[in-house]
């Protein structure tokens, strides 16, 4: 008669050793692991943008096409932002290209406000041409940070950018040349 | 020079230090219409915009002359 169960009781605690379970070996689950602790990746979302960019003259920070939406399952989960490009600027005549850059948040279609960079000074940029110089430059641009919108409806995250006026920044700052891609990427990560 | 450089030149040329943004290029009235352009700023720092032009010297036909001068 062949055995197919083995009570609880049956078993000493050290009854199965590491040489008899392999932990080297690759076992195939086909069921669900539960309970499995924190850091679990949840859904990703990401969106790629070519062709049509924003041109932005504001010295105040100005919404962008680089956008994207996640829905979080939990309210405590965390939200890993990436974005990536590389912004363009163009000085006709001047002595400095500098820019701005932050991220903006709206929860279930609400106002955006400011959650990540966006302060006074620059995020990229040069300066220290002489007076009455043409500035052409592309600067690669990527923003990382972790949020916790404490919410479980849409979530969206939005590049904003500005031109560094106080800096004499430039006359104008852009997503990028026409045909560089631009890529946001949205990481639910489980409490 | 992309031609989104080159609208951006054009209007300040009319009139310098406009503060406004566009998505794609300004090749038609149609798209010049489209331009958002700020009007102040909110309590995030952010841009207040609108499409309804606030700058009364900057119109179609200066923005295109300047433009094609370029």
């Amino acid at each position: 008669m062949s055995k197919t169960t083995i009570p609880t009781g049956g078993l000493a605690d050290d009854a199965v050793e590491a040489t008899k379970l392999d932990l080297t070996a690759n076992y195939a689950f086909t069921g669900t692991i539960s309970g499995a602790g924190g850091g679990k990746i949840l859904q990703v979302q990401n969106a790629v943008f070519t062709s049509t960019v924003t041109s932005v003259t504001s010295d105040s920070f100005t919404a962008t096409e680089v956008t994207d939406q996640i829905t979080p399952s939990a309210t405590s989960s965390k939200i890993l932002v990436m974005i990536n490009l590389s912004c363009s600027q163009y000085e006709n005549s001047g002595t400095h290209n500098k820019y701005k850059a932050g991220i903006y948040r709206s929860i279930n279609g609400g106002s955006y406000a400011r959650v990540y960079a966006g302060q006074s000074n620059s995020y990229g940029g040069m300066g220290g041409f002489g007076s009455g110089t043409e500035i052409s430059s592309s600067w690669p641009t990527s923003l990382i940070f972790t949020d916790s919108p404490n919410t479980t409806s849409a979530v969206d995250y939005k590049l904003y950018l500005a031109l560094n006026v106080g800096s004499a920044g430039g006359d104008n700052v852009t997503t990028g040349g026409s045909d560089m891609e631009r890529a946001i990427t949205l990481i639910e990560i489980g409490a | 020079m992309e031609n989104n450089t080159k609208a951006c030149i054009a209007i300040h040329k009319v009139k310098e230090g406009a503060q406004f943004s566009f998505i794609g290029d300004i090749l038609t009235e149609a798209d010049f219409d489209k331009i958002n352009w700020k009007t102040g700023v909110d309590s995030e720092g952010a841009s207040i915009m609108t499409t309804t032009n606030p700058h009364s010297e900057i119109t179609w036909a200066k923005f295109k002359t300047e433009y094609d001068k370029l």
